[in-house]
């Protein structure tokens, strides 16, 4: 699409219409940039504004309802899947497992809880269809001051490793990284720095840990352990509230998850 | 390895009338080759005169390649080529036809020939110990091929995305395989499975996707009724929160457990911190699409939106910045890619796929795309000039009434032909056509004393030259399409970078690095390494070489007298000085190339253990023996031990031409369009442009040069440019 110079606008050239000595000019496109316009339903002008209001109370109601039967259907689905899970887990634990009690066709299983899924999305992009013609975009969040993460999974651990696991290693297969922070002792050191994983899932607030003690039987204990995940510590945290005049030295405890007969292993602490 | 001489096709009818348009092509990447692809074939009907200007003695940009030693292919990095390239197979499968009716079948076969389907790609994590920690994904083909017509009525769209992200997740989660065992159940020893073994097992893995879906889609609502215009939302938004925090911790305690499944999680994590960011940022409702959240930087817009720590550790993203080198001055502590373009990329490839995730080229990309392309393209009427190195693209005077245009191209001719006519570029290596890696000094004029003296014609700080050409506009062309790299422009286009605040402030803003790559030749195959395959791509795995692929299906392309079992190429960013190179630093390019020598070769011996065992030997260190040399005396094949590494391939990436284009947040802005008419008689081309999709790849540079042609020719329609009109 290329114009001689001093032809008329929109005129182009094809081969051979260039005149001698004429400078060849490209024509304007009709448009230099893409077009971005992502959804079905573009965002309301500033000229719809003054009957949203109405619309809003009109529509929402049964966007509204269609959100609250999502939110139903996903309870449902949910409570029964995790009480499913619940159960047949006890079930093989205890060993009365029947097969015969389940559908034969193991992959229907798959297929059916896949199916599941499908279904409530497809509630959900419903009620994105429908939220689309009235959504009036809002200003973003300012991004965060500090930047994310380095791709480095953490640093190097700054305390001793415990006297159970390999020197210079961090947590191995089957471990996971244990973060301790005290209360009440903050010279306080973790001398532990992993744990086995649970066998079967568990909430971090379930674990428990037997009172610290000390090699002295004399010495007072620490009793209160708390257990949470954070992910931004690598993991599982505990929490150790050490009480106030504890003598120095080195406590410990056993880590269990409900459900696993042996420790995760054995938390140890040095009061400094 | 045996020089060809090419069969130069009729010259075009425009050529005898000279009234046709001349257009000067300066550059011979895939964007000016897409260019002048579109405006060389029969529908113009000769309506231009195209010359390509190309530096030194090969086309390709920072995709050519070239045949060394032994024939080998020895390639500027690993080029892949990912199933949504639409626009680059249709233009390769045109012009494979083309070559078919001309009755070349023979030299370049069909297109599904060239390029062969891959779907399975791994990826490295560090484990929390040390060490890494593999995992495999299986991509499912799917309909189609890339480059055909897109289905009637095809619209790209986010709503589209979501409801494949679906589709994405089931794959992942039915296909996907951690440290070689895959998520089926195990088999026992006598390879059966038992029943109730595998109903436990897909009990729970049936509950885990269950749950992963609905926190992905609940979540989304919880967004959605968190919008202004829907009355009495808030008690809704408040429970859809309370429902997908405790999700959130469901799918902790399952990541908590002793589960090879809970990378999922981190998967899962990353799918619903985009889904939630694209509705709170309403791109689904912006006329800008995804650039309304280009100026974030992708890691930082996805922790905004929920993603955890360990998420964004992922080697799903550690994959992505990899592969699109996002490390501004190739610095690995510094990833930095804009979330908008990074979510475009990740959209188009996971779920504009056609046929097959990625595809991978029977040879180098030298000998299966620009070889080709050449061929057709000289047969069509388009005149090469190679050894061409624009030096100045001036400007005419300002106050002449006229607008702003070219009106002169200053190259250095780097070499003229001893016959005069033109410069034959290929060499025959296994029957086929290929690009070698060093010009034929014998066909040149004092080619015998610019090889004894080591001229480098591809390097920016080799300025030696046989003489200099200036055209004129008006007399030696009416049109100009620059595509050039863009670290290049500075150097070429002073005036306009000058005069014109657009052009200075992109060669500022939009960045680029530069990269290293070596390849290895080796006398064992990987499996007989320890390597378990058979993924065709491995990522995420450890710097400086984070990126690398068994390309043992092109050894059978080159010419060894005794073929090595396997070839693997690496590559990866490369870190820039603290201050930029003098230009008349000849020896530049030589000391990062031996940067890269040292670099390869402590990687052989370190990080290398982790997937080759195999490779090393009883004393622990790496068996420099595995290596193939070339058998044609070019280097001393009976060196032992670290200096065995002299007789394989390695480079630096350092040229401006050659730099990696990537996207920095907000860096969109500063782009320019081949569209743009500043200056109506130039248009560009290149991966660096506001092609639309703003990637340094080959399709991102294909589609700009579709862009260009259509901002001289008119075609194609800026709709036929497939993913252009793109959120």
């Amino acid at each position: 699409m290329t114009t001689p110079e001093g032809a008329p606008d929109g005129a182009t050239t094809s081969r051979g219409t260039s005149a001698p000595k004429a400078r060849v000019r490209r024509a304007p496109p009709d448009r230099t940039g893409p077009i971005r316009a992502a959804g079905p339903a573009a965002a309301p002008s500033a000229a719809d504004a003054s009957g949203q209001a109405a619309a809003d109370g009109a529509a929402g109601s049964s966007i509204n309802e269609q959100i609250a039967q999502a939110v139903r259907a996903g309870y449902d689905v949910i409570a029964d899947n995790i009480q499913q899970g619940r159960q047949a887990a006890e079930r093989f634990r205890q060993g009365d497992y029947n097969f015969r009690d389940v559908p034969d066709d193991v992959q229907s299983v798959l297929q059916r809880l896949i199916q599941l899924a499908r279904e409530l999305s497809t509630t959900t992009f419903d009620v994105c269809d429908r939220l689309l013609a009235e959504w009036r975009p809002t200003s973003p969040p300012a991004p965060p001051t500090d930047g994310p993460p380095p791709f480095r999974p953490r640093p190097e651990p700054k305390q001793a490793p415990a006297p159970t696991a390999a020197p210079g290693n961090g947590a191995g297969p089957g471990q996971i990284n244990l973060a301790v922070q005290f209360e009440g002792a903050p010279d306080a050191l973790a001398r532990t720095l992993w744990l086995d994983r649970p066998s079967q899932p568990a909430e971090a607030q379930t674990f428990t840990s037997t009172p610290l003690a000390s090699a002295d039987p004399t010495a007072p204990v620490i009793s209160q352990v708390v257990f949470k995940m954070d992910l931004s510590q690598g993991g599982l945290v505990a929490v150790v509230t050490v009480p106030p005049g504890l003598p120095t030295g080195v406590y410990s405890g056993l880590v269990r998850a409900p459900g696993d007969g042996v420790p995760l292993g054995v938390l140890a602490v040095e009061i400094r | 390895m045996a020089r060809v001489a090419r069969a130069i096709g009729p010259e075009s009818e425009s050529d005898v009338t000279g009234k046709a348009t001349k257009v000067a092509v300066i550059g011979g990447g895939c964007g000016s080759m897409a260019a002048v692809w579109a405006m060389s074939g029969p529908e113009q009907a000769g309506q231009f005169e195209i010359t390509v200007f190309q530096e030194g003695w090969r086309l390709g940009g920072k995709g050519a390649s070239g045949r060394g030693p032994s024939g080998r292919i020895e390639e500027h990095g690993l080029h892949v080529w990912l199933g949504f390239y639409d626009n680059a197979f249709r233009m390769m499968r045109q012009c494979h036809a083309e070559l078919a009716q001309q009755g070349l079948a023979d030299l370049y076969g069909d297109w599904r020939e060239a390029w062969t389907p891959e779907h399975d790609i791994a990826l490295y994590s560090v484990a929390e110990g040390g060490g890494f920690e593999r995992w495999d994904a299986h991509m499912p083909p799917r309909a189609g091929l890339p480059g055909d017509p897109l289905p009637p009525g095809t619209v790209f769209s986010l709503p589209y995305y979501m409801a494949r992200a679906f589709e994405l997740f089931r794959s992942l989660i039915l296909d996907t395989t951690v440290d070689g065992r895959g998520l089926g159940p195990e088999p026992d020893s006598q390879g059966r499975i038992e029943a109730g073994a595998a109903l436990k097992y897909l009990l729970g893995l049936g509950s885990f996707a269950t749950v992963a879906s609905l926190a992905q889609g609940l979540g989304l609502a919880a967004v959605l009724v968190r919008a202004p215009g829907v009355a009495g939302a808030s008690g809704l938004a408040g429970a859809l929160e309370g429902l997908c925090a405790r999700l959130r911790l469901w799918l902790e305690d399952r990541w908590l457990a002793t589960d090879r499944h809970r990378f999922l999680w981190e998967v899962a994590d990353l799918t619903l911190a985009s889904m939630v960011g694209l509705v709170r940022h309403g791109v689904m409702f912006d006329a800008r699409g995804l650039d309304a959240i280009d100026d974030y930087e992708c890691r930082d817009w996805l922790r905004m939106n929920g993603a955890s720590v360990r998420a964004l550790q992922s080697p799903f993203l550690r994959g992505l910045y990899d592969l699109s080198m996002g490390y501004e001055n190739g610095d690995p502590d510094r990833p930095r890619l804009s979330a908008g373009q990074g979510l475009r990329g990740t959209l188009r490839t996971f779920f504009g796929y056609r046929g097959a995730f990625m595809w991978r080229m029977r040879a180098g990309m030298g000998d299966v795309v620009f070889a080709p392309l050449y061929e057709a393209l000289a047969r069509r009427g388009v005149k090469f000039r190679f050894f061409h190195r624009l030096t100045n693209v001036g400007l005419a005077a300002d106050g002449a009434g006229d607008a702003p245009h070219v009106a002169s191209l200053t190259f250095d001719v780097q070499a003229e032909t001893r016959s005069g006519g033109p410069y034959e570029p290929f060499v025959t290596v296994a029957g086929r056509p290929c690009w070698p890696s060093a010009p034929d000094f014998g066909q040149l004029q004092d080619g015998e004393r610019m090889a004894a003296e080591g001229w480098d014609l591809e390097s920016h700080w080799d300025r030696r030259r046989a003489g200099e050409l200036t055209l004129k506009v008006g007399r030696d062309f009416d049109l100009v399409l620059l595509g050039v790299g863009l670290g290049a422009i500075p150097h070429v286009c002073r005036e306009i970078v000058s005069r014109d605040i657009g052009w200075r402030r992109m060669t500022q803003e939009v960045k680029t690095v530069a990269s290293q790559a070596f390849q290895v030749w080796l006398d064992a195959d990987l499996e007989s390494l320890g390597w378990r395959g058979p993924a065709y791509i491995t990522g995420a795995f450890a710097k400086p070489f984070d990126t690398w692929c068994d390309m043992a299906h092109v050894v059978p392309e080159e010419d060894w007298r005794t073929p090595p079992r396997t070839s693997v190429y690496f590559c990866a960013v490369l870190r820039d000085p603290p201050a930029a190179p003098d230009d008349a630093d000849r020896g530049y390019p030589k000391r990062r190339a031996d940067e890269v020598r040292a670099s390869a070769e402590a990687f052989m011996e370190g990080p290398i253990r982790h997937v080759w065992p195999g490779a090393f030997g009883a004393d622990g260190g790496f068996r420099w023996d595995l290596l193939a040399a070339p058998s044609d005396a070019t280097s001393d094949a009976a060196s032992q031990g670290r200096a065995r590494f002299a007789t394989q391939y390695w480079r630096a990436n350092v040229n401006p031409s050659d730099r990696y284009v990537i996207h920095t947040p907000g860096s969109f802005r500063y782009r320019i369009s081949p569209l743009d008419m500043t200056y109506d008689n130039l248009t560009i081309a290149g991966d660096w442009t506001d092609s639309g999709f703003h990637s340094g790849c080959v399709e991102g540079a294909v589609m700009s040069g579709l862009l260009a042609a259509h901002a001289l020719s008119g075609a194609p329609k800026l709709e036929d440019i497939i993913g252009y009109d793109h959120p």
